[in-house]
């Protein structure tokens, strides 16, 4: 093995390693993708299979070979090759499973036995097993989508002697999320949540030479400690009074049980959520969390950490069975969206106000679950968590190309200069708003097209208010771009020339695919749901109920209605516009106009031989998932009969197109 | 024996020695183990002392043993450059001592053999030199143990002439006794003296199987006499109460101090006391998270000993407001600290969640009001593990800090990782552990 090491540390590093690690790369693609075409096609194994378990096998087997591999080749390249080589096997048994779960049309449960774990004689048994539903796989969908997207922003964001520490701690992290995802059982979800806490303490703190950093982490671990032991306490009380965690039996104990028992648990699990999803009153340590590198707070605090709350909600609906606990959830919901958009305004840190964003978002998810709609809740939050992560890397974009510059006072010219950049964070905030047509549009406008018929008129003022100012924050963040100073520091200039700038951009394109097309295409798993568990709050005279959600709302509309939808939340759009009418002619009487100059100049030079290369990238990373698009359609279109016909058919063609465009694209990249 | 002079010994010769007392040692405790046989019992006598193995004793010789390895080789170097008869005359009479103790049938051997420990434990003391604050432990150390003697030597003559009456009596001098040792509330006060002043050597032993004597003790001698003559009523109340004050009283002293060494220390006390409210359940259902707990803290103590043995060689100070950054100078060392420290804090994955979650799980289905305060307890422990992990871990490089230092030698790597293993081993597969423990 010595030999081995000493070998490859002496030979000339930049072109026969290359050549190894394509070679490995191609080796390791074509062993994968012939075992999944087995299982898949050619012993035509009908029967749904454990996807979840796979997936977090998969990932084990990338941090294996993350850690045995990386100290031998040490480039960017190979850890880039790494990640993109495992998502299309990730993509593909994701879509794989949610094409059979939409097959089968509505609550299927599929729950998976690994092991079991702790046998005592009599007193407590516990068991290893995953449970795969609707929910929980959407969910698999987001984490493994905005984290690998993520991974592959991070490695051009970091320098090379952080990256090979920081991408094993978030594969750490993602298996620990899937894990608090997936679990069919308290302890098991409570394993997976103590894990996130703990990675993310020590991704805060990652730069940890930083006094600021250490402080925030430990004020985000100890705040998140708080729930943890109510969590544990939970799991105690539970096996101590029914001998068992599994989240299928506890619905079955808990009829047995007294109501005042049931209050006092409900409260319990709710500081436990509030505390992880940082809701009103334990939200402090959002704000801080955003110490950490950039692609950090998009992962954790924004798309996956955050919505981990909600999820347990989900998995325990019993909970909600009592008005007056609803409409706590609900005032929660209220509050903390109301806190985290006041707060965002008066922020200068461009990181921050996207932190309070989060809370707003994550408080509408509340203020769905505290009306009683759990599918529409977790609709937001998935859409929420794609945008909200796209948001971050453009914004880190933006913060890597002035270099590290995070305050938007600082921000002036930028917009110009990098224009494409500038194009994907309007993009984001658009979605963030939820203009008509793009990312939350599709959940948020559900809740505000109440107004044409609800009699309760202080909650419809309320959400009218929460959207309107969400609006402004955002318009006066996207405003700065244009007002103020240019970076202080000069090296702007030089981030221009930098080498994999399309590389991110590339993504960013991806994640905006994301945030456009896949509302509408998850949408069509909730079409068909039917209220099993779910009991309306019909105590607040908000007259939300299924059946007017389904003739009002724009998803569900009529096509002459459409229209009035759209003009009442358009008026609302002009209020920004109002704000800041001053923005363009201010930028041509600065005196700093010789580096718009400079900067177009560059742009144009560079421009030509750009495009090529990003369209391939683009092409590249979407090619299997545009792909997997197509096939819902086919089989929204064609009768049950035909579909395995379709499948085959096209997977042929799949299998040639991957083969080819990664062949193309390592050449390219790589002469 | 007598033989060898310090001129004629060799290092292969030593180990060659050691490993083969190991190695009979681990073949028979490991032959009560694994071989399925529902008479796992034999019994043998030498003279008035008598021996009993069994399940209960195997498992404790296995942990003495993997402990007492661990603790030879941290302190190498100085085992082979200052070799003298007296040094490997003490280490042969604590691992006869302890496996004797450990093995024993009678009050009246385990007595004999407990009382023989605290001979190579003050040789180890004084093993770095002498001066006046190491004869303040020794004082301490001596006073605590004889009169933990004494209560024991009451107990037995008052056994010997026995009456219902006096029964009380004999078991509340033995509790007293074993009180001493385990250490609960007020006779822990010569612990982290002891323990600062001992080399890592002695520390290790005090932390991974002398505080086990006590336990060991207690369950075997005490705990059956309470349940049969059905005194429940008459102790729990007191011993509750005293256990939680340790616990308590040991955290708070542990967020104060600033000596590393006295931190540990305190820790040990509050996760033996957690352990000790364990054994005095009367739910008997709960009792595999006794012998898990033993066997997480002996590891994880004998860890952080060994890594203050070690920060100790090379800075010369034990305070750890010295300590910032050691993630940048140590970065393999801080590995195994952070290792060390979740197991501290009972992460999962770890063997000392999984004691935890039985002990709590017993505890809580004794009463509910208990359960509470054990978790106000618990908090205190994350508290303290955190001020320290949050001033060694991270932060800047200290101005008084020396620049100079190297990362941890090859044998102590080897020797952390030893450490190590089990416990993330037996914390994913923790149902290997528990099917050889429930068989008992």
């Amino acid at each position: 093995m010595n030999l081995i090491f000493n070998y490859f540390l002496k030979i000339n590093k930049s072109n026969h390693l290359k050549i190894i690690n394509v070679l490995l790369r191609i080796a390791e693609q074509f062993i994968l993708f012939s075992i999944f075409y087995v299982c898949f096609y050619q012993l035509n194994l009908i029967i749904i299979l454990p996807y979840g378990f796979i997936l977090i096998l998969l990932f084990i087997l990338m941090l294996l070979e993350s850690f045995i591999l990386i100290p031998i080749f040490n480039t960017k390249f190979f850890l880039k090759n790494l990640l993109i080589s495992y998502t299309f096997f990730f993509n593909f048994l994701i879509f794989k499973a949610l094409q059979e779960l939409f097959l089968s049309s509505g609550y299927l449960t599929i729950i998976t036995y690994i092991f079991s774990w702790i046998e005592l004689s009599n007193s407590l048994i516990i068991d290893f097993q995953l449970n795969q539903n609707l929910f929980t796989l959407i969910g698999v969908f987001l984490v493994v989508l905005t984290s690998i997207c993520i991974l592959m922003f991070s490695i051009e964001y970091l320098n090379i002697f952080e990256i090979l520490k920081f991408i094993q701690f978030m594969i750490f992290f993602v298996i620990f999320m899937l894990i608090n995802i997936l679990a069919n059982d308290l302890i098991l979800t409570f394993i997976g949540w103590e894990g996130i806490g703990l990675m993310s303490f020590i991704l805060i703190n990652f730069w940890k030479t930083r006094h600021e950093a250490n402080k925030s982490a430990l004020k985000a671990f100890l705040i998140n400690k708080i729930g943890d032991f109510a969590f544990f306490f939970i799991i105690i009380y539970f096996s101590i009074s029914f001998y068992t965690t599994n989240f299928q039996v506890i619905p079955m104990f808990t009829l047995t049980v007294s109501n005042f028992k049931i209050t006092i648990i409900s409260l319990i699990f709710l500081i436990i959520v509030l505390s992880k999803s940082a809701q009103f009153f334990l939200h402090f340590w959002l704000d801080d969390a955003m110490e950490g590198p950039t692609s950090v707070s998009a992962l954790i605090h924004a798309a996956t950490l955050v919505t981990a709350g909600s999820f347990l909600f989900i998995k325990i609906p019993i909970l909600f069975s009592q008005f007056s606990f609803m409409n706590l959830v609900l005032l929660i919901g209220i509050f903390s969206s109301i806190i985290g958009i006041l707060s965002s305004l008066e922020q200068d840190d461009l990181k921050k106000t996207i932190a309070y964003t989060t809370l707003t978002n994550i408080g509408l998810v509340f203020i769905f679950f505290g009306l009683g709609f759990f599918h529409l809740g977790f609709f937001h939050l998935i859409t929420h968590g794609f945008y909200k992560a796209f948001t971050f890397l453009s914004v880190g974009n933006f913060i890597h190309l002035t270099n590290g510059e995070q305050s938007a006072q600082f921000k002036g010219l930028t917009a110009k200069i990098f224009s494409l950049d500038y194009f994907f964070l309007v993009l984001s905030s658009f979605s963030m708003i939820g203009f008509p047509f793009l990312g939350a549009f599709y959940s948020k406008e559900i809740i505000f097209s109440f107004s044409n018929y609800t009699t309760n008129l202080f909650f419809i003022s309320l959400i009218s208010i929460i959207w309107s100012l969400g609006i402004i924050s955002n318009f006066s963040i996207l405003s700065l771009f244009f007002k103020n100073l240019p970076p202080r520091n000069i090296n702007i200039l030089f981030s221009l020339f930098h080498k994999n700038k399309i590389f991110i951009d590339s993504l960013l394109f991806l994640l905006s695919i994301f945030v456009i097309f896949f509302p509408i295409i998850i949408y069509n798993f909730f079409y068909n749901l039917e209220p099993i568990f779910i009991l309306y709050n019909t105590s607040l005279n908000t007259g939300l109920i299924q059946e007017n959600i389904l003739t009002n709302s724009f998803l569900f509309i009529k096509q002459s209605e459409i229209y009035l939808n759209i003009i009442q939340l358009s008026s609302l759009l002009i209020v920004p516009f109002l704000l800041n009418s001053k923005i363009t002619y201010k930028l041509l009487n600065n005196s700093i106009g010789d580096y718009l100059i400079l900067g177009t100049v560059t742009i144009f030079g560079k421009f030509s031989k750009q495009l090529i290369k990003f369209f391939y990238l683009i092409f590249f990373l979407n090619e299997y998932i545009l792909i997997e698009f197509i096939y819902f359609f086919f089989i929204k279109q064609f009768s049950f009969s035909k579909i395995k016909f379709k499948i085959i058919n096209l997977n042929y063609y799949f299998i040639i197109f991957f083969i080819l465009f990664y062949f193309i694209l390592l050449i390219l990249l790589f002469k | 024996m007598l033989l060898i002079k310090n001129t004629s010994i060799k290092k292969t010769d030593l180990l060659a020695f050691f490993l083969i007392f190991f190695l009979i040692i681990l073949f028979y405790s490991l032959k009560f183990l694994f071989i399925p046989n529902l008479f796992k019992y034999s019994e043998f006598n030498i003279g008035i002392l008598s021996f009993s193995l069994n399940n209960l004793s195997s498992i404790f010789s296995i942990i003495t043993i993997f402990i007492f390895f661990i603790g030879i080789f941290s302190s190498w170097n100085y085992l082979i450059k200052k070799l003298s008869f007296k040094f490997i005359f003490s280490l042969v009479l604590f691992l006869i001592s302890t496996l004797a103790a450990f093995n024993a049938s009678n009050l009246l051997t385990f007595y004999f053999f407990f009382e023989l420990t605290s001979l190579p434990i003050i040789y180890f003391l004084f093993l770095f030199g002498k001066r006046q604050r190491k004869f303040k432990a020794l004082k301490l150390y001596l006073s605590f143990t004889l009169l933990g003697s004494i209560l024991i030597f009451i107990a037995l003559l008052l056994v010997k002439n026995f009456f219902v009456e006096s029964l009380q009596l004999v078991i509340t001098c033995l509790i007293i006794a074993f009180f001493i040792k385990i250490p609960i509330f007020p006779f822990y006060l010569w612990l982290p003296e002891a323990h600062v002043e001992s080399p890592t050597i002695g520390s290790i032993f005090l932390a991974g199987i002398i505080l086990k004597l006590g336990g060991f003790g207690f369950l075997k001698f005490v705990f059956p006499l309470i349940l049969i003559y059905n005194l429940n009523f008459f102790f729990l109340p007191i011993l509750i109460t005293v256990s939680i004050i340790s616990i308590i009283f040991s955290c708070i002293s542990a967020l104060i101090v600033h000596d590393l060494k006295k931190i540990i220390a305190y820790s040990s006390v509050a996760h033996m006391g957690i352990i000790f409210l364990n054994m005095i359940m009367p739910v008997n259902s709960f009792s595999t998270g006794n012998f898990i707990g033993m066997i997480s803290h002996s590891l994880t103590a004998s860890t952080l000993f060994l890594i203050a043995g070690i920060l100790y060689e090379k800075t010369g100070t034990r305070n750890i407001l010295y300590f910032t950054g050691l993630s940048i100078q140590m970065p393999i060392l801080a590995v195994f600290m952070f290792s060390a420290f979740l197991s501290n804090i009972s992460f999962p994955f770890t063997l000392g969640f999984i004691s935890e979650l039985i002990i709590f799980i017993s505890i809580g289905s004794y009463s509910n009001s208990l359960l509470i305060i054990i978790f106000l307890a618990n908090l205190l422990i994350i508290l303290f593990s955190f001020k320290f992990i949050k001033i060694f871990y991270f932060g800047n490089l200290n101005i008084w800090s020396n620049y100079n230092i190297k990362d941890i030698s090859r044998r102590n790597f080897y020797l952390l990782l030893l450490l190590a293993i089990p416990q993330f081993f037996f914390g994913f597969f923790p149902y290997i552990l528990i099917n050889i423990i429930s068989i008992f």
